[in-house]
């Protein structure tokens, strides 16, 4: 099988089909976890795959001690995927702050699934900054899914802390 | 309680822990697994696939795996055993109907060799409902008195107004071996 054509900052391109078995992003959360109380929320993320998503993120996001992320996807075929696997990237100004790899293996064919992570104690450099140093920083969250070794695609949430 | 407040409670040398949910559809998982981790339960679906919760502080990781009860997707089960430290199994305990298929479902997955002496918590769900059956006949209906080959647990809960369920997790994280 032929591999998805990449673009050289590995996001797929827009229009380009990807391989067969295609996943299919549906929505990303990101929540204060000892609430559960969803500080931001996505609108329909089905073509996300396609380039990268800039939003505002309330900049109380970073009052929160633990932050939880969840995303959910669609496995679109008939066939399962036998070795799901997500390389998660938490990058501010570029420099990578918190690295999640997770292993999800079988996934169920046509099914939905999410995916949540919380992590405490983490990116402690970062809040060290002030809520002023923080507008204008460019945070981005790169989700990179592949099946064993092949990259199935890359979704890129690039975010602006605003008041 | 949060699956934060879970991780806390597991021994230091366990440093990956993997709890895997399972149990017939309309079960009461998904809403078991969102009343642990404090998140709002209405407007949860039936799952297709799997909903996996992640959480990790200081070194220690805790995966927590529902999966799907419908009986098309049962046969996947299987693909999630590996590695897996307690089994917990929730039982709809108002829907008599279907006891026996559930007690059929949970002694395979018992005589699975990937779950071999992996201990079991079994949750019976929805008692807040009047007519829900107590614990211990939902325990006698799956045979877990027969059981000897690990260490189980029954436990009467209710996942939607919140009772018995912090108990049920409680006992799966103290008993990781």
């Amino acid at each position: 099988m032929a591999a998805p054509a990449v673009s050289p900052n590995n996001v797929i391109k827009a229009g380009t089909a990807l391989a067969v078995p295609a996943l299919r992003l549906n929505w990303m959360k990101i929540k204060d976890a000892h609430s559960g109380y969803a500080i931001w929320s996505s609108t329909d993320l089905s073509t996300a795959f396609q380039g990268e998503m800039k939003v505002s993120m309330p900049i109380d996001l970073l009052k929160c001690h633990v932050v939880a992320r969840e995303l959910n996807f669609t496995l679109l075929s008939p066939q399962p995927l036998g070795h799901l696997r997500v390389k998660q990237e938490f990058l501010v100004n570029g420099m990578v702050m918190e690295e999640w790899d997770f292993e999800f293996g079988f996934v169920i064919p046509n099914s939905t699934n999410s995916w949540e992570t919380l992590m405490e104690g983490d990116v402690e450099a970062a809040r060290e900054l002030d809520e002023a140093d923080w507008e204008g920083t460019e945070v981005v969250v790169l989700t990179r899914f592949f099946d064993g070794e092949r990259e199935l695609g890359t979704f890129r949430l690039a975010m602006a802390y605003t008041q | 309680m949060g699956l934060l407040d879970l991780l806390r409670r597991l021994r230091r040398a366990d440093r990956e822990v993997r709890l895997l949910l399972l149990g017939l559809d309309h079960a009461g998982k998904t809403t078991l697994l969102k009343r642990v981790n404090g998140e709002d339960y209405a407007d949860v679906t039936p799952t297709t696939g799997f909903n996996v919760k992640a959480v990790q502080a200081n070194g220690v990781k805790l995966h927590v795996w529902d999966i799907g009860g419908q009986a098309a997707i049962r046969p996947y089960w299987r693909n999630y055993f590996e590695n897996t430290d307690v089994l917990i199994f929730v039982v709809d305990a108002t829907d008599k109907d279907r006891l026996d298929e559930a007690g059929v479902e949970f002694n395979q997955l018992l005589a699975e060799p990937k779950l071999a002496k992996v201990p079991v918590l079994v949750f019976a769900n929805k008692q807040d409902v009047p007519d829900a059956l107590p614990a211990d006949a939902v325990a006698t209906a799956l045979g877990l008195n027969t059981l000897r080959d690990r260490a189980w647990q029954i436990q009467a809960c209710s996942a939607v107004a919140g009772t018995g369920v912090q108990e049920g997790m409680e006992w799966a994280c103290k008993t990781t071996k």
